[in-house]
């Protein structure tokens, strides 16, 4: 069923219907002028990304941010300490699992996990992976 | 190859050998693992990656050169059929639920290719590891119970060879040694194994307890168990059936053990691991304790050695003696221990006056071993003939009694011939051998006709049954 949302006694807009329309098929904020001037987001778009920065990650080391569920949401490869990771932000804060390993050439390191807290302005870990050879 | 080539990984973290026969360590495992963990994706038949949850990790440092603890995590596992292609550490999974700890026999010597097996829990595990020194993981824990309390015993059985057995523990995992050697008995396993076997119908094994006196001084002792000997079979050759059947291959129970755990009689002794019923040394079966052996040709006698249950070396006495010849009846023949320059003639002093009409004296000193069970006794140079004695009292019994008193401490001495050659050749009664000593011989006839010069010699009284010499008779008329 849709639905209509009226913005300042204007044009009523139409709401979206499903789940999954085409983007250009969303519902439209109008200014009351006809000039849309927002679109309506669907649950998983994110209204900005941020960014989690782990910090004192070794060199070389991957580093993956998944959902709490175990869904990817970012990776990437330390080039230096401290390395980054774009995390999309969907309007309340959330936790992420972080996995940070460094096994397949030497220095070899210990397996690290651990969570992340992600909100409107991203996120900060300091980590310490442990070595696997002393 | 390469362990990802022979091992592959399912996603639900089961760790599965599948081809190769290469073993690798626990740590190369882990290496393997960690290297795949932060993979970007899984490949092939290996479900490892950094999106996957991390499967494996030490307990400590990498070390190529020490045993690994590894703990296979979030459901990772190995199968009992993997674990043959794994070795020098141990491998913990499903929490603490499993254990498979590695083993290593070490030791030397070792006869090239001794078989190794292992029993646990009562029974031997299934061997897939080729014969010498082993290197393998053992599972000491399945479904979060101990299998055994985590005892082992690891064994190397093979007939004509010493066996061994060392007893290990697999609870604080890592690798654990067991120290096996062997060596050849080809000295004294001259029979082939099924040869050996074969005396069965002429060696009687049976356990319970009985008592025995050998004769050799030490009393009656008591023994757990008899070997009995039987249609001509040899100590030597019991002693081969013995060790046969404690062969790794044995189906002979003693004493309700299969022959190839079989270690000792009694759990109160030590086993013997080299030979579970005795080595056979210098010709000599070294009997293991608890053990008697009845049936002996008398011509073994001196072949074995027991120790009874007390712990008390016991083995058959050597029978010793003593043969003059060259006699003449008539003669008066002496034989005693020498002293130098004659008899020792204070063996012994009387603890207490002889009674009148009485046919025993006490003496203070233990009474020889060497002292025959029946003799001649002297007592202040009066001769006397005994019939018997009790060691334990110190006691002689003569025959007949006494004819005149003895006071207390009155030197004695036992002669081992003390009378008038009926014959040309006299002997003594048999006594048990106890070290070599000299003996002094003294023979006169003096009354005419035919009076003979006194002969007098000394002679060695070994372990023979006819030690002794000729007498020379001159005459001296």
């Amino acid at each position: 069923m849709s639905g209509y949302i009226t913005f300042n006694n204007y044009t009523p807009m139409l709401l979206r219907q499903q789940t999954d329309p085409a983007t250009d098929q969303r519902g439209r904020i109008s200014n009351g002028w006809g000039t849309p001037i927002e679109r309506q987001r669907l649950p998983d778009e994110a209204l900005y990304p941020v960014s989690l920065v782990i910090q004192n990650v070794v060199v070389g080391s991957v580093i993956l941010a998944t959902t709490l569920g175990g869904t990817e949401i970012a990776r990437t490869v330390a080039v230096a300490e401290s390395a980054t990771l774009v995390i999309p932000y969907f309007g309340a804060p959330r936790q992420v699992n972080v996995k940070v390993r460094k096994s397949s050439a030497p220095p070899f390191y210990q397996s690290f996990e651990t969570q992340a807290t992600i909100t409107a302005l991203g996120g900060s870990i300091f980590i310490n992976q442990l070595s696997d050879e002393s | 190859m390469t362990i990802g080539s022979d091992f592959s990984v399912a996603a639900n973290g089961d760790i599965r050998h599948v081809s190769g026969t290469t073993v690798y360590t626990v740590l190369q495992l882990h290496e393997w693992l960690q290297d795949l963990a932060d993979d970007a994706a899984s490949s092939g038949d290996d479900n490892v990656s950094i999106l996957t949850a991390n499967p494996s990790k030490l307990d400590g440092p990498r070390s190529a050169i020490k045993p690994m603890l590894l703990n296979l995590l979030n459901g990772f596992n190995i199968d009992d059929a993997a674990a043959q292609y794994l070795n020098f550490g141990s491998i913990q999974q499903d929490g603490t639920n499993i254990l498979y700890t590695g083993v290593k026999s070490i030791g030397s010597p070792l006869v090239a290719a001794s078989p190794v097996y292992i029993v646990q829990n009562a029974s031997k595990l299934a061997k897939y590891w080729p014969n010498g020194h082993i290197q393998i993981l053992v599972k000491g824990k399945n479904a979060g119970a101990l299998i055994d309390a985590g005892d082992i015993r690891v064994y190397s059985r093979k007939y004509g060879q010493t066996y061994g057995d060392f007893a290990a523990n697999l609870v604080a995992g890592g690798e654990q040694n067991a120290a096996i050697s062997t060596a050849p008995t080809s000295d004294w396993t001259l029979l082939s194994l099924a040869a050996a076997q074969a005396l069965s119908a002429k060696v009687a094994i049976a356990v319970g307890d009985q008592s025995y006196d050998t004769g050799d001084g030490n009393g009656s002792k008591l023994y757990k168990g008899t070997i009995t000997l039987s249609g001509g079979c040899t100590v030597a050759e019991a002693a081969q059936y013995c060790q046969a059947i404690c062969d790794e291959a044995s189906i002979t129970t003693i004493n309700g053990e299969l022959g190839w755990k079989y270690r000792t009689l009694n759990a109160a002794y030590t086993p013997n691991g080299s030979a579970p019923f005795g080595v056979v040394a210098g010709g000599k079966w070294f009997v293991a304790q608890g053990w008697f052996i009845a049936g002996a040709s008398a011509g073994d006698l001196q072949k074995y050695q027991m120790v009874s249950h007390d712990g008390t070396t016991v083995g058959n006495p050597v029978v010793s003696g003593i043969s003059i010849g060259g006699l003449e009846v008539g003669a008066r023949v002496l034989v005693g221990r020498d002293s130098g320059a004659g008899f020792v003639t204070n063996e012994y002093s009387l603890n207490g006056a002889t009674t009148s009409g009485g046919s025993t004296c006490v003496v203070n000193e233990a009474i020889k071993t060497d002292t025959p069970n029946s003799g001649y006794l002297r007592v202040n140079g009066i001769p006397y003939s005994y019939t018997a004695i009790n060691r334990a009292t110190k006691t002689f019994t003569i025959s007949g009694t006494w004819g005149q008193v003895h006071a207390n401490a009155s030197p004695a001495w036992c002669p081992f011939i003390d009378k008038v050659a009926a014959a040309t050749t006299e002997v003594s009664t048999n006594y048990t051998y106890a070290s070599t000593f000299t003996a002094r011989l003294k023979v006169r006839k003096g009354g005419a006709p035919n009076s003979r010069q006194a002969f007098e010699t000394t002679f060695s009284a070994t372990s023979s049954a006819t030690n002794g010499t000729n007498a020379i008779l001159n005459p001296d008329e």
